[in-house]
């Protein structure tokens, strides 16, 4: 039962999701993420490459253009040392929440 | 378009018409003002995050979602999530056309279909986040009305009289100095006290006239036409001669070689500070001390005993390592973070550097550990790449290896209050210190940004200086005489050797009485003595008149 089980799933998300932002975690593995982004270069390096696609055009570029062009290669360029450790302080919380 | 740039209002259209109704003025800054509120409380910087305070994240209205990042319709207080696209289709069907995303302030107009600028929108904003950050910073007591909170300046009567007077001269501030014959060490270094906003503001409001000066070879008063000549509009670079002159008289660098650009930064500042009337040794507030004072804290842990002896030095910058004892790792690369982290390790002191006072015997475990104890306004960097072998010049050699260093960054990790308390809190200590430090304040007060790069190219004295420094978001490179646009990306994959950041928000110092408080509190006083003395006077005159 396909619908059922999708249901039942999606309010755990849910109520997961409001633990995790309510308890500040989310807000601590994001800043842990920003900084590791940060010493990495990435972070410069996509304002750089959005300020030079920025020159290039005549007209002006959108917020969301933008976003569709480069997120992409930014999501690509993350390290695969930072996504494995933040998907580990993810499931971490993940697993300390939910009761096996 | 609105574009009138002397009326200091310019941007989307759709924007400055909010601005111009004064009910929807009203309720737009309430709006700023409340979602600022909200952001500084869920951006505290916590070092144990399980004593955050906690706070409430707001449902979308269409699809109950808890919302990471929230939009408010500034139409109708409506708050939509922007990942599904709510908060559009919310104004697709009221009419409504902008909506703020929570987490920066932003604006997105539905009729321009993009995240729009607005120069008084930009201007609200950071006041009501200024404001927020004020209450609820760790330092200030603004909440008990210790001091005033801080009111951004408006020219108000015979100010805007004059101001209405003047012609606005458009100057873009950036001029190229000549080379003198090997001077560049110095036209770097120059520029960067032209590129720094604290010097840039205390000269341009006139704090050193050098019109006014007495003092003999004043380096602030150099400084001062130097500042006076690039905001000339004079196009073509500047030669400043009589700068250099004056340093050749007051200091030992004297002659046509090439200097380390290094030592000539902080020989300069000790000049201006020496120079200036007024200055101490102690808390001086000199513009130098004022913006690149900070103080450093050096710990020493005796391993046996667990004694800490603690001291504090004044720095006006960091110099960085960029080699361990036996030589950095290698494969590791070498990042300003990583030097920070190297700086505020805890360091085995030999046996016999440390002898500790509580339990009296010349401990061979003994570790030092250094962090900021108070950050300076303006953050500036050396990376060592000079070696020097026991004095002798021309043993030394340079290190090529680039470093990384971020345009922005955070500087709380290497605090000595943050760093304290992480440490208790790892030690499990729930006594009332650890409790009544919640949070350290908020983030943006850690926060700095990169405004000048300091190159070398070539050998130890054979080389050539240059530099990079921002205007506004703009990067460019300043080779002497020559100054063109460059771009962040070309900045950051130069090789470094000095970077200055400046902080994103300046603060008061703590716990002083603020000097307007002084005032009129002395003010009263001599208030108080004049009626007691009008009263004196009419006792005796009623007196005289009884005779």
């Amino acid at each position: 039962m396909p619908a059922r089980n999708e249901g039942r799933y999606d309010h755990l998300f849910a109520q997961l999701r409001r633990r995790m932002a309510e308890s500040g975690e989310w807000d601590r593995i994001c800043a842990q993420l920003r900084q590791q982004l940060n010493e990495s270069g990435w972070r410069d390096d996509f304002k750089n490459r959005c300020k030079e696609e920025l020159a290039r055009t005549n007209e002006g570029v959108s917020f969301e253009s933008l976003m569709d062009e480069f997120r992409p290669q930014a999501e690509a360029a993350v390290s695969p040392a930072v996504k494995e450790h933040i998907k580990s302080m993810i499931r971490r919380y993940v697993e300390s929440q939910v009761e096996s | 378009m609105a574009t009138d740039f002397t009326k200091g209002s310019f941007g989307c259209p759709h924007v400055a018409s909010t601005f111009e109704d004064e009910t929807n003025k009203t309720s737009t800054m309430e709006t700023y003002r409340k979602i600022a509120l909200w952001r500084v409380q869920r951006s505290q910087v916590v070092p144990n995050p399980a004593k955050r305070r906690k706070v409430s994240f707001p449902t979308c209205e269409t699809c109950s979602s808890t919302m990471l990042r929230p939009f408010v319709c500034l139409g109708c207080q409506f708050t939509a999530c922007w990942k599904n696209e709510h908060i559009k289709d919310h104004l697709g069907e009221t009419g409504h056309i902008l909506c703020i995303d929570v987490n920066s302030g932003s604006i997105y107009c539905r009729i321009c279909c993009d995240f729009v600028y607005h120069s008084k929108a930009h201007r609200v904003n950071i006041a009501a986040s200024v404001a927020a950050e004020e209450r609820s910073t760790f330092f200030q007591e603004v909440r008990t009305g210790s001091r005033e909170p801080f009111k951004p300046w408006t020219a108000t009567g015979k100010e805007a009289a004059v101001l209405d007077t003047h012609l606005y001269v458009p100057c873009q501030a950036r001029r190229g100095l000549l080379n003198l014959g090997q001077t560049c060490f110095m036209n770097v270094i120059l520029q960067s006290f032209v590129a720094n906003p604290l010097f840039r503001n205390y000269f341009l409001s006139d704090k050193h006239n050098h019109k006014l000066c007495k003092t003999d070879d004043c380096t602030c008063c150099e400084l001062d036409i130097v500042f006076s000549e690039v905001y000339s509009g004079t196009p073509g670079p500047y030669g400043p001669a009589s700068f250099l002159a004056t340093t050749w008289r007051s200091t030992e660098l004297v002659g046509y070689s090439q200097q380390d650009a290094h030592e000539f930064f902080i020989s300069t500042l000790n000049q201006i500070h020496s120079k200036t009337r007024g200055s101490t040794i102690f808390q001086c507030i000199c513009v130098v001390h004022s913006t690149f004072s900070g103080l450093l804290q050096s710990d020493v842990k005796c391993e046996r005993c667990g004694n800490v002896t603690t001291a504090t030095d004044p720095m006006l910058d960091i110099s960085l390592e960029l080699k361990d004892k036996g030589g950095s790792a290698v494969g590791t690369e070498l990042t300003l973070f990583s030097c920070l982290r190297k700086y505020t390790q805890p360091e085995k002191l030999g046996s016999n550097q440390y002898s500790c006072d509580k339990c009296g015997k010349a401990s061979h475990e003994a570790s030092k550990r250094l962090s900021i104890r108070k950050l300076p306004p303006v953050l500036s960097f050396q990376f060592k790449r000079f070696e020097h072998k026991s004095g002798d010049k021309s043993a030394a050699h340079k290190i090529e290896a680039p470093v990384r260093f971020p345009a922005t960054i955070n500087m709380a990790p290497f605090t000595t209050l943050f760093m304290e308390a992480k440490e208790r809190d790892s030690q499990g200590n729930g006594n009332a210190d650890a409790a009544s430090f919640p949070h350290l304040g908020p983030e943006a007060i850690y926060e700095y940004d990169l405004f000048c790069v300091v190159c070398h190219e070539g050998q130890i004295d054979n080389g050539h200086y240059t530099c990079f420094a921002r205007s506004h978001d703009e990067w460019y490179r300043y080779d002497d005489d020559k100054v063109s646009h460059s771009s962040l990306g070309a900045c950051l994959g130069s090789q470094a050797y000095m970077c200055f950041y400046v902080k994103r928000r300046l603060e008061y110092e703590p716990y002083a009485t603020p000097s307007y408080k002084k005032a009129r509190e002395a003010e009263a006083i001599k208030e108080k003595e004049r009626e007691r003395a009008a009263r004196m006077r009419e006792v005796e005159d009623d007196l005289l008149a009884t005779v």
